[in-house]
C-alpha cells in the first residue's frame, strides 16, 4: 500500500557571524546571514528518502511554514526526491504553538502515515513543534531519531534514537506517528541536476493560514531581539574617534550573566520555572485569559 | 616485374584498408559536435621532428627510424613504378641509403618487441595492450626477406661494387644463389607489405592515421582549461561512450598505449587503481563494443578509479600524441555528480559549504577580512577610483590557519613594494575549481558567474592570486563565461617587483632550498622559472632541485578535490613526495600552492624525521627575507 511521508521543513535566517559595525543592529551585517534549510530537517528528508528507497511506493510531501525566504533551498530538498511541496501562507512570525496548529490542521487534511520533522531549528532552538504537532494529532512521538524502518502493511516502524553521548536506544512504534530527527551522522544526498531542474519549475502550492489563535492553552507573551553575544573586539577600528570606539567596546564588551540556579527534583524545577514566568508576566494562565 | 594479379591484389587491400579506415572514422565521428580548428604547420613540423616522441630517447629515436624508413620505402618503392633514369653513382648511395636504413628500422623494431616484452607494469596498470605484436612482426617479417631477397640477388649475380649494399653482400656469402629462392622471398616480402597495409585500420598501427589527426586537431593555448559542460543543452556529463566529443573519441582512437601517462601518473604510482592508460583503453573498448548495447561507462571504470585523480596533468603533459586522460575522467565525474547525485562522502559537505557559504571551509563570506585585521588591506568596494591590482586571496588564503599566513606576506610584500591594490573582501566567492574538478560543474558556473558578475562592477588593472588553482581557474576558465581579465600568479607579480627593485630581499632566510612545482602552475601554466628566480634573489639561498622537477614535477595530492577526499588505497602521494623533499636534504621546501603547502607540511611531519625540512610559500621566504621594517 502506498506509504505518505509528510516531513515539515522550515527555513531559516542562520546568522553565522557578527561583523558588523552598528550596534543598534546588534553588529549584524548583511553578509552575515544564510537563508537555508534547518539542516536537522533536511536530514528529516533524507531518512524519509531512505524509507523510499527501500520499500518502493512511498510519497513524500515537504511542508513548509512562513514567507518563501529560502526559495532556491527549498527547491533543492524538492529535487532531492520528494513529491510534493506546501507552503502554508503566514506573514507574522508565529510561535511553536501557532505553528503546530497550522501545520496540525494541514497535516489533518494531507493524512499521512508518519510525519518527520527536525528535533529543533538551529536559529530558534524550541524543538517544540514536533512534539506538539504529535500532541495534537494524538500520535505517538518519538524524538531526536537517527535511524528508522518504517511498514506500512504492519503499522509499525523501528527506530534508532540517539538519547546524547553517544548513547542509542531502539524503539518500536505503532504507526501514524511523529517523529523528530536528529542530524548526527545523517548525510543528505545531492540532488541531480535533472531533478534540480525540474525542481526549479515546480510551481509551489501555498495554503492560505488563518488564525484568530482560538484554542491555545498557552500564550506566548513578549519576544526580546537577542542581546548581542560577547564580542571579543581586540581593536577597535582606528578610523572611528574615540567616543565611538569607546562605546563599541562597551557594547561588545562581556555583559555579566543573572539569574538564578533552580535545585531539587524535576517537578520542584519546572515549578519554579512555571512560577517565575507567571510572576513576570511571560505567560498567562488560560484562567487569566478569559 | 608487377602482374595483373598483383595490381588487383594492391587495388583489394588498398580498399580493405580504406574501408577500415572509413569503419573506425564511424566509430569516433558518431561522438558529439565539437569545434576544433586544425593545425598543419604544428603538425608537420610535430612529424618531422617528433620531439614530443623523442623525450624518451631510446623509444623515441627507435621510432623516428621507423617512421621516416616506413615514409622513405614508401615513397622509392612509389616512384620506382614509374620509368625513370637516376645517375649510377646517386643510385648507388640511394640503395646503400636504403640498406642502412632498413638496417636501422630492424635494430628498431626487435627493440620495441624486447621492450614490449619487458615492460614492467606498474600496480594497477594491468591491461594488455591490443594487437601490438603482430602489426610489428610483419614490419620485422618484411625488413627479414628484403635483406634475404637482396642476399640471395648478390649471390646469383655477383657484383663489384660490394659497398652498396653491404648487408646483402653479407648474406649472399650464406646464401645458396637459388632463383627460386629470390623469388619466394619477393613473394614473401610483397605479401608481408600488402597484410601490412590490410591490417592498419584493425591493429594499434591505426595510430598512423588517428595520431596524425589527433595531432592535427590538437587543442591550442591554453591547457588548464577543462571543457564546458553545456547543462542548458542537458549535457551531464559521460554515462555511455556516445556522450564524449568525436575530439575525444578520436584521442581514444589513437592512443597506443604506450603507458607514459601511467608511469607518470601520482594516483598509480602510490598503488591507487587508476591508471589513465587504462581508462583510455577501457573507453576504447566501450567504443568498439559497447556502441550497439549502450552500457555504462561506469561498468568498466570504477568510482575508486575516477576519483583517484588528482588532475595534475602528468598524463596529458607526457602523452607524445596530445591524448588526454584528464577531460574523460572529469565527464565521467560530472556524471557521477550531475547525472547520478554520486560524490564521495568525505566531499559532499565540502559542496554543500560551497553552496551555502561559498567557500570550501563553510566559513561564510562574512569571515573573509578576518585574516587582514589589524593590517592595511582597503577593500575594492571602498574605492571609487581605479585599483592597480585586485588581489584575489582565495579560500585557503583567506580561511586555512597555515595559509593565511601566506596572505600577511603578501601584502606585506605589496606594502614594501608601493603597490596600489586591494582585495574584493566579503564579495568573494570561491572561484569554483574544487566543484569544477570534483564534477559539480553546475555549482562552479553558478560562482564563476557571481564572480564575475563582481569583477564587472569595480575597476582595476590586473588580478593576482595567491593560489595557482584560483589562477588557472580565472585566468584560463572564466574567459568561457564572459570573464577575460589580465591574471598573475603571486610568484610571478613578486618577481616583477624584485626586478623592478620595488623590493630587496635582504637577509639570509637558509641556505638550500628545493622548489616543489605546483601541478597547477608549472605543469598547466607553464611558470616554471619565476618561483625558482624569486628564491635565487634571496640571499644565501642555493636551490637544490629534487629529482622530479619542473613538467616531471610529482603532484602533491591534494588536486582535484582530493584535498576533501580520504586516501585509503595505497601510499599516501604527500609521503612519497615529502620522501622525495627530505631526500633532497634542504632545509626549505618552497612552493607556491596552499594545497601543496598543506599537503607536503602533513607529509614530511608523517615522516617524522629529527630534522625535517621546513615547507615554505616563496611568497613568505621573500617577506622573511625583507625583515621586519615593512
Amino acid at each position: 500500500m502506498k506509504m505518505k511521508i509528510i516531513v515539515c521543513i522550515k527555513q531559516i535566517r542562520h546568522t553565522y557571524a557578527q561583523t558588523g559595525m552598528d550596534h543598534t543592529r546588534h553588529f549584524l551585517a548583511p553578509e552575515d546571514d544564510v537563508y537555508r534549510i534547518n539542516p536537522h530537517d533536511e536530514a528529516a528528508l533524507e531518512l524519509a528518502l531512505r524509507v523510499k528507497d527501500t520499500r518502493g511506493d512511498t510519497e513524500i510531501i515537504l511542508l513548509t511554514l512562513g514567507p518563501l525566504i529560502a526559495d532556491e533551498a527549498l527547491r533543492r530538498c524538492l529535487a532531492m526526491g520528494a513529491d510534493y511541496l506546501y507552503r502554508i501562507d503566514c506573514n507574522r512570525s508565529p510561535d511553536p504553538w501557532e505553528k503546530s496548529l497550522a501545520l496540525t490542521r494541514t497535516i489533518k487534511d494531507l493524512k499521512a502515515d508518519l510525519i518527520l520533522c527536525g528535533k529543533e531549528s538551529i536559529d530558534t532552538q524550541n524543538g517544540q513543534v514536533g512534539a506538539m504537532v504529535a500532541h495534537d494529532l494524538k500520535m505517538p512521538f518519538i524524538s531526536a531519531i537517527i535511524e528508522i524502518a518504517a511498514s506500512r502493511d504492519k503499522l509499525q516502524a523501528d527506530v534508532k534514537r540517539s538519547c546524547g553521548r553517544g548513547v542509542r536506544e531502539e524503539i518500536r512504534c505503532r504507526l501514524p506517528a511523529v517523529f523528530s530527527v536528529d542530524s548526527s551522522g545523517i548525510e543528505p544526498r545531492i540532488p541531480t541536476y535533472e531533478a534540480r531542474v525540474k525542481a526549479g519549475a515546480y510551481p509551489i502550492k501555498t495554503i492560505p493560514y488563518a488564525s484568530n489563535g482560538a484554542g491555545r492553552k498557552v500564550i506566548s507573551g513578549k519576544r526580546y531581539p537577542p542581546r548581542p553575544r560577547p564580542k571579543r573586539a581586540p581593536a577597535p577600528d582606528s578610523r572611528l574617534d574615540a567616543y565611538h570606539r569607546i562605546q563599541h567596546l562597551f557594547t561588545g564588551s562581556r555583559v555579566e550573566k543573572k539569574g538564578e540556579m533552580l535545585t531539587g527534583t524535576t517537578v520542584s524545577q519546572v515549578e519554579g520555572i512555571v512560577s517565575f514566568l507567571l510572576e513576570h508576566g511571560f505567560v498567562k494562565t488560560q484562567h487569566e485569559e478569559k | 616485374m608487377i602482374t595483373a594479379f598483383d595490381i588487383l591484389l594492391i587495388g583489394a587491400v588498398i580498399l580493405i584498408m580504406l574501408a577500415g579506415f572509413a569503419g573506425r572514422r564511424m566509430l569516433w565521428r558518431k561522438g558529439r559536435e565539437e569545434n576544433r580548428s586544425g593545425d598543419l604547420t604544428g603538425l608537420a613540423g610535430y612529424l618531422i621532428g617528433q620531439q614530443l616522441i623523442l623525450k624518451r630517447r631510446f623509444a623515441g629515436v627507435a621510432h623516428l627510424f621507423l617512421f621516416w624508413g616506413i615514409v622513405v620505402f614508401l615513397l622509392v618503392i612509389i616512384l620506382a613504378q614509374f620509368p625513370m633514369i637516376i645517375p649510377a653513382t646517386a643510385a648507388r648511395i640511394l640503395s646503400l641509403g636504403l640498406e642502412i636504413l632498413g638496417a636501422v628500422m630492424l635494430a628498431g623494431i626487435i627493440f620495441f618487441i624486447i621492450r614490449r616484452r619487458q615492460f614492467k607494469y606498474i600496480s594497477a596498470d594491468k591491461i594488455s595492450p591490443q594487437k601490438v605484436l603482430f602489426p610489428v612482426i610483419i614490419l620485422m617479417i618484411i625488413l627479414i626477406t628484403g635483406f634475404l631477397a637482396a642476399g640471395t640477388r648478390m649471390s646469383i649475380v655477383p657484383s663489384d661494387k660490394l659497398w652498396v649494399s653491404p648487408i646483402g653482400w653479407g648474406l649472399s656469402n650464406i646464401l645458396p644463389g637459388s632463383p627460386l629462392l629470390m623469388q619466394i622471398m619477393i613473394r614473401c616480402h610483397f605479401l608481408a607489405v600488402l597484410l601490412f597495409l590490410a591490417c592498419l585500420p584493425f591493429t594499434f598501427m591505426r595510430h598512423l592515421a588517428a595520431g596524425t589527426l589527433n595531432v592535427y586537431y590538437r587543442r591550442k593555448g591554453n591547457r588548464g582549461k577543462l571543457r564546458v559542460a553545456d547543462l542548458d543543452d542537458g549535457y551531464v556529463g559521460a554515462k555511455t561512450v556516445d556522450d564524449f566529443t568525436w575530439k575525444q573519441l578520436l584521442d581514444v582512437e589513437a592512443c597506443v598505449s604506450c603507458g607514459r601517462c601511467a608511469e607518470n601518473c601520482p594516483a598509480l604510482i602510490s598503488g591507487k587503481p587508476l591508471s589513465p592508460r587504462k581508462i583510455v583503453q577501457d573507453i576504447s573498448w566501450q567504443m568498439e563494443q559497447a556502441r550497439s548495447n549502450g552500457s555504462w561507462l561506469a561498468d568498466a571504470i570504477s568510482g575508486e578509479e575516477i576519483w583517484s585523480c588528482t588532475t595534475c596533468m602528468a598524463c596529458v603533459e607526457h602523452c607524445p600524441i596530445f591524448v588526454e586522460p584528464l577531460d574523460k575522467i572529469i565527464d565521467i565525474r560530472r556524471y557521477q555528480v550531475l547525472g547520478c547525485g554520486n560524490l564521495p562522502p568525505e566531499a559532499k559537505p565540502m559542496i554543500r559549504d560551497l553552496e551555502i557559504f561559498g567557500d570550501v571551509q563553510g566559513k561564510g563570506v562574512a569571515h573573509r577580512t578576518d585574516w587582514a585585521l589589524g593590517r592595511e588591506v582597503s577593500l575594492l568596494s571602498d574605492r571609487n577610483r581605479a585599483t592597480d591590482i585586485l588581489l584575489w586571496i582565495g579560500c585557503s588564503g583567506a580561511f586555512h590557519p597555515r595559509y593565511r599566513e601566506t596572505s600577511r606576506s603578501m601584502v606585506k610584500l605589496l606594502h614594501a613594494g608601493g603597490v596600489d591594490f586591494a582585495i574584493l573582501g566579503k564579495h568573494e566567492l570561491c572561484c569554483g575549481d574544487p566543484a569544477r574538478r570534483l564534477g559539480e560543474e553546475r555549482l562552479f558556473q553558478e560562482l564563476a558567474r557571481k564572480n564575475i558578475k563582481r569583477f564587472n562592477q569595480y575597476r582595476f588593472q590586473k588580478i593576482v592570486t595567491l593560489c595557482p588553482h584560483c589562477f588557472n581557474t580565472l585566468k584560463n576558465e572564466y574567459p568561457d563565461f564572459g570573464g577575460e581579465y589580465q591574471v598573475m600568479h603571486a610568484t610571478e607579480f613578486v618577481l616583477d617587483l624584485i626586478k623592478a627593485k620595488r623590493i630587496t630581499p635582504k637577509y639570509p632566510v637558509g641556505q638550500a632550498l628545493s622548489v616543489h612545482d605546483p601541478c597547477y602552475l608549472g605543469r598547466i601554466n607553464q611558470i616554471f622559472e619565476p618561483v625558482r628566480d624569486v628564491c635565487r634573489a634571496v640571499p644565501g639561498i642555493e636551490i637544490r632541485e629534487l629529482p622530479r622537477n619542473r613538467e616531471y614535477g610529482f603532484c602533491c595530492g591534494g588536486g582535484g578535490g582530493r584535498m576533501w577526499l580520504h586516501e585509503s588505497l595505497g601510499r599516501h602521494i604527500n609521503q612519497i613526495r615529502a620522501e622525495e623533499a627530505a631526500k633532497a636534504g634542504a632545509e626549505l621546501v618552497g612552493t607556491a600552492c596552499p594545497y601543496c603547502l598543506t599537503m607536503l607540511e602533513d607529509g614530511i611531519a608523517a615522516l617524522e624525521r629529527e630534522k625535517p625540512p621546513k615547507v615554505m610559500d616563496v611568497v613568505e621566504i621573500v617577506a622573511s627575507s625583507l625583515g621586519a621594517e615593512f
